[in-house]
């Protein structure tokens, strides 16, 4: 975290020579929190890039000592939500809104996509921030916009399913 | 599955997946971008004073009692027709009673650097259960009044009509020294749109403490969720279900917003005998422990197997814990047999919820 943070100060300075530390310390954060909203992997990819673009226009508003992780996952997961409601609006007037948000689970799918593909969409993403993006409950709370209490039954509930059904799809 | 090896297997999995490099054209994007200079004006720093939260262990220990169990039928019905507490008042008790003596842990926390360590004695080799102790032994009162009270926990009901409350139940439990401590439980239930899941919400009333507890009951599927807060950012959470024949509670500490404990308590009964078994999720104790109560020269002990294995090291063995009197303070002995080396013993601060003024606990060392 103290390298992160480092690396921040730089960029607020407009000074980009580590960005590519930065990415690759952050990257995983980012791809979940747009993953669990969006699902299809070319799209995560191109809201990535979005993501950290807006950071970096944005990185005068970071305040020193935040989590990193769990601003770029704010960042990350309200744009993502934007451009799922978008696409799915254009695509659902084509008649193939299947294509954005497919419930079943392709074979060659990685199995962390057929783990998460168990959970509904809020499981998910209470799932995906805290175990894989480190978070902890009272920074996902207003990510997800609901009480710290609501997270953790959330979370629970998911664990709970998971350990039942995990088994059955590995 | 357990827990820790399913997120372990998550963190695994989800660095299998590779994630391109964007990091050239979004530096390319970023460099076209205008600079826009901003000044934020100073802004006033509020700090609050830190606070000692004095019942946040108490708490945890009376929700997990609380949610303990009636032996002779399930804690939870598997099908009932209307929302009722009937069936799961022993579990509801239980849990109450953990909680209640957990809501304290919080202070064990704070008030670690007031505690004080006394060592009698050859300077002796470090054990790690010698560290987990302290955290195991908030879970004690649990453990002692599950092991000597009724099954039923002598439990009373009656609707009431004053207050904001609705119904009210009583009961009591019983420690090893066969001393008495009753509970107050007032409560509303209220019936959510699948008949088979409603919410809890009632004031938990011990001496003169009082704590908050709310609640989910899903009796259908035989879960319960309970939180007993001492203050919104301070609280514990017991989420129990049935899991074939063992009751399994998971009981969280969070202080401060912050998750600082989590457990796993089981309890399996038979006719003949009564297991309870202890697992550190989280936290800084990692070690499991097995309880069993025994009658010594008609004294009640409890004896418990631990097992403590970090970085592939494991340290394993026995202790029984006695209660005994000193100077009109009651106090755990606790006789540690590690395997294969010399046993000893340490002495350990014991004060149950309803007699407990303030948090106290110290360690005293004595050879054998």
């Amino acid at each position: 975290m103290d390298q992160i943070n480092l690396i921040i100060q730089e960029l607020k300075t407009r000074n980009y020579q580590s960005f590519d530390t930065f990415y690759n310390l952050t990257k995983n954060q980012v791809f979940y929190a747009i993953i669990s909203v969006v699902k299809d992997k070319d799209l995560a990819e191109d809201i990535m890039q979005d993501t950290y673009v807006k950071f970096l226009e944005k990185i005068d508003q970071y305040k020193d000592g935040a989590n990193p992780y769990a601003y770029l996952s704010t960042i990350a997961r309200n744009l993502a939500i934007n451009l799922y409601n978008q696409r799915k609006r254009e695509v659902y007037s084509e008649e193939i809104f299947e294509t954005i948000a497919s419930p079943e689970v392709k074979d060659d799918e990685e199995d962390i996509f057929k783990i998460l593909d168990l959970l509904e969409p809020d499981e998910k993403e209470v799932v995906t921030l805290h175990i894989v993006n480190d978070l902890k409950f009272r920074e996902i709370a207003p990510i997800v916009d609901k009480p710290l209490g609501t997270v953790l039954w959330i979370y629970n509930k998911a664990i709970k399913k998971l350990k039942e059904k995990v088994g059955d799809i590995l | 599955m357990k827990k820790k090896e399913l997120i372990k297997l998550i963190k695994t999995k989800s660095q299998e997946v590779e994630i391109k490099n964007f990091s050239s054209s979004i530096l390319e994007r970023v460099k076209n971008l205008p600079h826009i200079e901003t000044i934020e004006a100073q802004k006033r720093v509020f700090r609050l004073k830190p606070v000692l939260f004095v019942t946040l262990g108490t708490l945890a220990s009376v929700l997990l009692l609380m949610v303990l169990y009636n032996p002779a039928s399930p804690i939870i019905p598997t099908d009932p027709i209307t929302p009722t507490l009937e069936n799961m008042d022993q579990v509801i008790a239980l849990s109450t009673v953990s909680t209640a003596s957990l809501i304290d842990l919080v202070d064990t926390e704070i008030q670690a650097s007031e505690n004080y360590i006394l060592k009698y004695g050859n300077e002796q080799e470090s054990y790690r259960i010698d560290e987990e102790l302290p955290d195991v032994s908030k879970y004690m009162e649990t453990i002692e009044k599950l092991f000597s009270s009724q099954s039923d926990f002598g439990i009373e009901k009656e609707i009431i009509s004053n207050g904001n409350f609705g119904n009210r139940m009583l009961f009591k439990t019983k420690d090893l020294m066969n001393e008495e401590a009753s509970y107050k439980f007032d409560y509303n239930q209220t019936a959510l749109a699948n008949p088979k899941h409603f919410e809890l919400n009632g004031e938990l009333e011990i001496g003169e403490k009082q704590y908050h507890i709310s609640g989910l009951a899903k009796t259908d599927v035989n879960e319960l969720y309970l939180k007993a807060e001492k203050d919104v950012a301070n609280y514990i959470t017991i989420d129990y279900e049935l899991i074939g024949t063992t009751h399994q509670f998971i009981v969280e500490t969070i202080r401060d917003n912050e998750s600082i404990q989590k457990v796993s308590f089981q309890l399996e009964r038979t006719e003949e005998n009564q297991l309870i078994k202890l697992e550190f999720i989280e936290g800084e104790s990692i070690g499991s422990y097995e309880f069993e109560i025994e009658v010594e020269d008609n004294v009640k002990v409890i004896k418990s197997r631990y097992n403590i294995t970090t970085n592939d090291v494991e340290e394993k063995g026995e202790f029984v814990v006695r209660v005994i009197t000193i100077q009109n303070q009651t106090r755990y002995s606790v006789l540690i047999k590690p395997e294969g080396r010399t046993p000893y013993v340490i002495q350990q601060g014991r004060v149950m919820t309803e007699r407990r003024p303030r948090l106290q606990t110290s360690l005293d060392y004595s050879n054998l």
